[in-house]
């Protein structure tokens, strides 16, 4: 008669996130991308604390100043400190570049994969309306819902959605077409198993991969693209410091004080950067091949 | 006349945990017109062996640590890559496994002979066609001019392996290695494949090495068999000597652990444990964890070849004079 | 004595469509008019080469794919007639083992939650503790240890996932199971461990087995009685220890003697046979393999043969059996 001991001990233990924080610290890049975000995310929700001066107040008698110990960045034209700005900003384009990402990856995996498992007409279906969606420009897309709803960040965040959706749709569908043939699916649909289970215990862990890598890709995207639309007035409202809005608003300036455009830049580079990173580390960290102890 | 000697080759390839050997102190020769079986299971070491023999070892990681390929007198292993070029293919060729992935799916089967005979021989395009044509008639390939114009996914697997046999042979070889050439043909094809070969080395004069898993293969096709187990040859010899009575603890496993059509004793003896991997090779006779006559000294000590009568050779303490006094 | 499985005039039909519009331009006959018993407690075999429909089988009578023709009674029950949730519950009688080891398991589960999984989705009725005890009785019977239960399928050989698959075929102790080339991808070595344990457990257990291959020679060994089939059709049904016994079919003696026995003082006659398998796409009218066939004559290429009983529990589809004096 086995004892409790024995029977307790061969479940397996559930600190795999243990171990997956563990293996981030091996892999260097991944380490700096999990630092810049982390360091992003930090920024956007103390901005209100750390910033040494208000992101909308301006003080017209230093405008254009150049970068000092007084005022780090700089001053805009406004003699509002860039520095404070650029805090603010990351606020929005955290908040852009994961909600836009995540409803659209939501929006993908579930058309996608039900595609992919189903096939037949509801494949071919989502296939044509993805492929139309695959070629819409979004930058488009955003200008048609300003011209509708007006300028604002949500037009921004719902233009990213309703575009982005098809890469990740197709990303999974073509994975889940993949494992859906594998044997253990089948064994599994053997044993009794619904469609439901299949798709989520099964599927969908071996086929997100590839998803993932384009997800933080995309969030590199969608703040690019925030930044753009700001630029051409379509993103944040003013006073809201969008990196992008800032950047277009300093053009006129750029001979001035090009700290204006220079340092949102920097910043915007910096964050996809880090994603994009963070993104390839995440995959490595995910292969259940390196995730088990040897 | 001996065609390829190989010398107590070791081989290692490097990975990204260090370095391994899968290949230690290989010995065997075969002779022109001679068909040598070189059987083992997986980790056995047999497609490395093989290439080896081609040159292929530096285009997957790896080299020849030590020993030596003699063919024709020549040391394989001293040849600059370039010389190699003008070996394959046209002395030496080799006939992989899989017939689906040796054959580009985009060229004509036709074309990709003619390829390999221009890479070697100073001959016409014309002729080269009428070359490929007669070689694949002689493999049994009906209307042979026809299938020379069609691409591989038209064909069947049977045929498939008919026209990388074809490319084997279109230059003349002394020597041709068959790595697994019917794992992936069903069996009545394979017979057929079977047959082709022997007829074929028969009538050319050719050294065949067959390296297969397949101890039927052996029995019915071969003259003399390699038996191989990680990494080692364990025994060689005439396959009527090594069948009918093998010596080395392996062979005799082997061979009661493969059900036989029609034998009188229906009993099958498995190997207890697993074929070991290259990182963790027992000490000492790399079999002795799984034989059913290992003592103390077979871990301590790895064993030699032995010459035995019948001109066979065997890798195992037991034949060894002193092992009265050891056991 | 009534068998477990009835299988009647069974079919599966694929169509093959081109096109846009995905318009039917033809059938691929996978399973063609298949019929046949097993018995509780058997061993039986069905040996074929590729093609011949003998996975296709297995799916239907797992229920896996629907037929297209057609009739499978399990234990009395028409599997294709009864609700889902009585399909589910036979669903624990009879399982499968696949043909591949290492995709059976699914990579991201350790072996224990693959285990695991099989009564959760069964909703069985027992204590964490329960199954968890379970799970160790079953590794016991497969000869793994404790610790495979914390390993992954990349952690283990062929022959111990094979052995995981196994136990995960056990778990719900089933009636039947149909091993599908169970030891294809396996070394010989490893094969005959495998093949010795599933004989083991079928003698514990009073197995009723389906074992398909395309090794002659190992569902010989192993089964009572082989079917033999060809381009999805049932073309002999006889008993086992076949070099004892002359076969009926042209085919099943062609099969027989492209078997190479690894015996060097029985050199193999080597079967005179042409050409290889037709495609499925172009089945022909009669009988299905009498373009290979040395017997062949006028009334083979117009009409199929129809399985026929010749002996008491020896069938044969064929116009012009083989017989020996």
């Amino acid at each position: 008669m086995e004892n409790i001991q024995t029977q307790e001990s061969i479940r397996p233990p559930a600190n795999r996130w243990l171990r997956r924080v563990k293996k981030i610290k091996s892999n260097k890049a991944g380490l700096i991308g999990v630092i810049i975000i982390a360091g992003l995310i930090f920024i956007a929700l103390s901005a209100d604390f750390i910033s040494p001066y208000s992101y909308k107040e301006q003080n017209l008698s230093i405008m254009n100043s150049p970068p000092s110990k007084v005022h780090f960045m700089g001053t805009d034209e406004f003699g509002r400190d860039v520095f404070s700005r650029i805090l603010h900003g990351s606020r929005i384009s955290v908040y852009v570049g994961v909600v836009s990402v995540g409803l659209s990856v939501f929006i993908g995996v579930i058309l996608g994969a039900l595609a992919g498992y189903y096939g037949g007409w509801l494949d071919q279906c989502l296939s044509v309306v993805t492929d139309l969606t695959w070629s819409l420009p979004e930058i488009l897309v955003a200008l048609l819902l300003v011209a509708v709803v007006g300028a604002g960040i949500e037009c921004v965040i719902i233009a990213i959605a309703l575009t982005y959706w098809a890469q990740y749709a197709r990303l999974i569908r073509g994975q889940i077409l993949m494992l859906k043939n594998e044997i253990y699916v089948e064994a599994t649909r053997s044993l009794g198993a619904t469609d439901f289970t299949i798709l989520f215990k099964h599927l969908f862990p071996n086929a997100i991969a590839p998803v993932i890598v384009a997800a933080t890709i995309g969030i590199g995207q969608a703040i690019v693209l925030e930044a753009t639309l700001g630029f051409l007035g379509m993103g944040a409202q003013p006073p809201m410091p969008s990196w992008g809005a800032m950047m277009s608003n300093g053009t006129a300036y750029l001979f001035i004080s090009p700290w204006v455009i220079v340092f949102p830049g920097l910043a915007m580079m910096v964050t996809v950067f880090g994603f994009n990173l963070f993104g390839d580390a995440l995959v490595d960290i995910m292969d259940i091949r390196e995730d088990t102890l040897k | 006349m001996t065609l390829l000697t190989v010398e107590n080759l070791n081989v290692s390839f490097k990975t990204r945990d260090g370095a391994v050997e899968p290949l230690s102190n290989i010995s065997f020769e075969i002779d022109a017109g001679e068909i040598l079986g070189l059987v083992g299971e997986t980790g056995s070491g047999k497609s490395v062996t093989a290439q080896a023999i081609m040159g292929l070892l530096p285009f997957l990681n790896g080299w020849a640590s030590a020993g030596r390929i003699l063919f024709n007198g020549q040391d394989l292993l001293a040849l600059c890559e370039t010389d190699y070029q003008r070996l394959r293919g046209n002395q030496i060729s080799l006939i992989s496994q899989n017939p689906m992935t040796s054959l580009d799916p985009v060229y004509k089967v036709g074309d990709q002979i003619v390829e390999g005979l221009k890479l070697h021989m100073a001959i016409t395009r014309t002729n080269a066609r009428k070359r490929a044509v007669d070689v694949m008639t002689s493999l049994g390939i009906p209307n042979a001019e026809k299938v020379f114009n069609q691409y591989p996914h038209q064909l069947s697997g049977g045929l498939k392996q008919r026209i990388v046999i074809a490319m084997g042979l279109c230059a003349d070889p002394r020597l041709l290695i068959a790595d697994e050439p019917t794992t992936a043909l069903d069996v009545t094809v394979q017979a057929q494949i079977i047959e082709l070969f022997k007829q074929t080395t028969q009538k050319h004069h050719i050294g065949l090495i067959m390296i297969t898993h397949d101890l039927g293969i052996i029995s019915h096709l071969c003259h003399r068999v390699v038996v191989m187990y990680a990494g080692n040859v364990v025994e060689t010899g005439r396959v009527e000597s090594v069948f009918t009575e093998p010596k080395h603890p392996y062979t005799r496993a082997l061979l009661s652990c493969i059900p036989k059509l029609g034998m009188a004793d229906r009993s099958l003896h498995a190997i207890p444990g697993n074929v070991p991997s290259v990182r963790t090779y027992p000490c000492g006779c790399r079999y002795h964890p799984r034989c059913a006559q290992a003592k103390p000294y077979c871990m301590e000590n790895i064993p030699e070849i032995i010459q035995l009568k019948n001109n066979t050779q065997v890798k195992c303490h037991q034949f060894t004079p002193q092992w009265g006094a050891v056991s | 004595m009534t068998p477990l499985v009835e299988i009647r005039h069974l079919s599966k039909f694929f169509p093959v469509t081109s096109g846009l519009m995905h318009r039917k331009t033809g059938e691929l006959k996978a399973v063609n008019d298949v019929s046949f018993d097993i018995f509780r407690g058997e061993s039986l075999g069905v040996v074929g080469e590729s093609g011949c429909g003998k996975s296709t089988l297995a799916r239907l009578i797992l229920n896996l794919i629907p037929p297209s023709n057609g009739k499978i009674t399990f234990d009395g029950q028409d599997i294709n007639r009864i609700g889902k949730s009585r399909l589910r519950h036979l669903r624990r009688k009879m399982q499968m083992v696949f043909q591949d080891p290492h995709s059976s398991l699914d990579p991201r589960n350790s072996i224990y939650r693959s285990l695991e999984e099989v009564f959760k989705i069964q909703k069985v009725p027992l204590s964490q503790q329960q199954i968890n005890a379970r799970i160790l009785e079953l590794l016991g019977m497969v000869g793994l240890k404790p610790e495979h239960c914390r390993s992954y399928p990349h952690q283990l050989s062929g022959g111990q996932k094979q052995r995981a698959v196994i136990a995960r075929a056990l778990a719900l102790m089933p009636e039947f199971i149909i091993l599908d080339e169970p030891t294809a991808a396996l070394d010989v070595s490893v094969q005959a461990q495998i093949i010795l344990l599933l004989q083991q457990l079928g003698d514990k257990f009073r197995m009723t087995y389906l074992f398909i291959s395309h090794d002659l020679a190992l569902v010989d060994y192993f089964c009572q009685r082989i079917i033999v089939m060809y381009l999805g059709r049932i073309v002999e049904i006889t008993q086992a220890n076949l070099s004892q016994r002359q076969p009926r079919h042209p085919y099943t003696k062609i099969l027989m003697e492209s078997v190479y026995i690894a015996d060097p003082l029985k050199k193999t006659r080597v079967p005179h046979i042409e050409g290889e398998v037709p495609s499925l796409f172009n089945i022909p009218k009669g009988c299905a393999f009498e373009n290979r066939c040395v017997y062949a004559k006028e009334i083979c290429r117009l009409e199929s043969p129809n399985l026929s009983e010749i002996q008491p529990g020896e069938f044969v589809a064929c116009h012009f059996p083989l017989t020996y004096a």
